[in-house]
């Protein structure tokens, strides 16, 4: 059940597709609330921020 | 993470979903990308899950009283035809069905990971009603929405009525007595 979620790890996930003025500035608000988060780049041809471009590996 | 192609709003959110799943998180936030959402009312929608032990809490534009977005005439027009399918569909009355922003509790969070509508409002709308009709709890909360400050919204309004029309018309037709979406929980 859902009691008992702030006790346990939250992760906020942003889809970004082509989002590079604005990616930088949401993903600085959401670590300023001490949150986790995954940006997840949708094939992106912008220049999105070299540390949100890691692979997404098995995913 | 880094998708190798595009797959669309709801191919990204998936993918998303099955990362929380595999390490472990019991619940997801989703946050567009464009800086409209309210980053600091994502405690809100924590607190609106643990309360009514929802397994989907949806932020609102048109419950909130904040919100400095005015939407055009034609999507306001859309989003009442949507709530009005919805009602039809699951009984219940959701004013902003679009909203991408949302909290994802387990167990409905583990049925996303597995499946999930990846086309155009596909990972909004509809998931809301899939959500609903396999007996998960699906609640709203007033959310304020920002006015875009940077970069170009991904569709112009009336491509997105079109787009919007156009997946109504899946949705209603796939729509059967029984949920086929996500197990019944």
């Amino acid at each position: 059940m859902t009691s008992t979620i702030s006790t346990k790890p939250l992760l906020v996930i942003v889809p970004a597709f082509n989002e590079q003025e604005s990616i930088s500035q949401v993903v600085s608000d959401i670590r300023a609330e001490q949150l986790d988060v995954l940006v997840v780049d949708d094939g992106s041809s912008d220049e999105m921020p070299f540390e949100q471009k890691q692979p997404a590996h098995r995913y | 993470m880094s998708l190798p192609i595009n797959l669309g709003v709801g191919g990204a959110l998936r993918a998303g979903f099955r990362f929380a799943v595999d390490n472990n998180y019991a619940a997801v936030v989703q946050v567009d990308a464009d800086g409209q959402h309210p980053v600091n009312q994502i405690r809100d929608l924590v607190a609106a899950a643990e309360q009514f032990n929802a397994h989907l809490v949806i932020g609102s534009r048109y419950l909130s009283s904040d919100s400095s977005l005015i939407p055009s005439a034609p999507r306001r027009l859309a989003m009442r035809i949507l709530s009005w399918v919805i009602l039809q569909a699951t009984g219940l009355l959701i004013t902003d069905s679009t909203s991408g922003f949302r909290i994802i509790c387990k167990p409905l969070l583990i049925e996303f990971a597995r499946e999930f509508p990846a086309h155009y409002l596909g990972d909004t709308f509809e998931a809301t009603i899939g959500a609903v009709r396999a007996r998960f709890s699906v609640i709203e909360i007033p959310a304020s929405l920002s006015p875009r400050q940077l970069g170009e919204p991904s569709s112009g309004k009336w491509k997105s009525v079109m787009l919007t029309a156009r997946a109504l018309i899946v949705s209603v037709l796939k729509l059967s007595p029984q949920p086929t979406c996500f197990n019944s929980y």
